[in-house]
């Protein structure tokens, strides 16, 4: 009995004995090069552009806490208090009259 | 020049290769290509069943070897890793494949429609003419397995490579990859019972 002719998958199995090897394209290896100058061009743009950015993000950064720090140090600027009734009122203090 | 070169190339073992690699060399990757690139092709082709897809899939494998074959640690050997890497990026062009298809209506319309992965209605170049309609029957019944029955069945099947090279490529046990090809072939038998003449 022969098998091929009661299983389907067999009879269709049977096309693959007589398959040939389909080579690659002659310009594969070319094709191959320019795609991966491109992909490391456009790495390289990537690397240049997130450094940019990261140097960008710092100087906002900083320009920021400068402004922040001269403004901090301006509130502060205030007249050194003078006497014991001085530096009680800068604290928010009252004399006690036995003082 | 670049002849002269590459002629240092023809003659090497597989180390002296992936160290030509590891240095960078070009030669040394041209001769990769030359060695391991018509295999290749037929894997992820059997698989995609669409050339152009197949073509680029094989672009990105070798891509993806020249920028990691650092981390290659020589357990295996060259060609199971390039195969192992072969299937995996066939696959991900099948998933992505199919979700394009599930999403058709929701893509813009400047992105393509369809993808890799369905029927196709495709014939093997390499088949006789004689065996046309059968081999287009027989591919269209792989395409329509699930992903990981379809890629054990071509590997074992199409390129005929052994079982536990399949084991070593998909990264699954002998049994494993026993019960997967045997339910492809029980799913092929059912839609191809339609097929016979």
């Amino acid at each position: 009995m022969d098998i091929h002719k009661n299983d389907p998958l067999n009879e269709h199995l049977a096309v693959l004995d007589g398959i040939s090897e389909v080579p690659l394209d002659d310009q594969f290896y070319r094709r191959l090069q320019l795609k991966m100058e491109l992909r490391k061009g456009i790495k390289e743009r990537r690397a240049v552009r997130t450094a940019v950015l990261t140097v960008g993000v710092l100087v906002i950064l900083l320009t920021f806490n400068l402004i922040w720090l001269d403004s901090f140090e301006g509130q502060q600027s205030t007249v050194a208090p003078e006497g014991v009734a001085g530096f009680a009122s800068y604290y928010d203090q009252q004399l006690s009259p036995d003082l | 020049m670049f002849e002269v070169v590459h002629q240092r190339y023809a003659h090497l073992n597989e180390q002296e290769l992936i160290n030509g690699l590891r240095r960078g060399d070009e030669a040394a990757f041209r001769r990769l290509v030359e060695c391991h690139g018509d295999r290749l092709y037929m894997l992820v082709l059997n698989i995609l069943q669409d050339p152009m897809e197949a073509e680029d899939a094989l672009q990105e494998v070798f891509i993806r070897v020249h920028e990691s074959i650092g981390s290659f640690r020589g357990d295996a050997r060259l060609s199971s890793w390039l195969y192992r890497i072969a299937v995996h990026k066939a696959l991900e062009k099948l998933r992505v494949g199919k979700l394009r298809r599930r999403f058709a209506h929701w893509l813009p319309a400047w992105m393509p429609r369809e993808g890799t992965g369905g029927s196709t209605g495709w014939v093997h170049p390499g088949v006789r003419t004689e065996d046309r309609e059968k081999a287009r029957a027989l591919f269209e019944a792989i395409a329509a397995l699930p992903d990981r029955q379809r890629i054990s069945f071509t590997l074992v099947q199409v390129q005929g490579m052994s079982y536990d090279e399949v084991c070593s490529v998909m990264g699954l046990g002998k049994k494993a990859v026993e019960s997967l090809i045997s339910r492809a072939k029980a799913n092929l038998r059912k839609s191809l019972a339609n097929h016979r003449p």
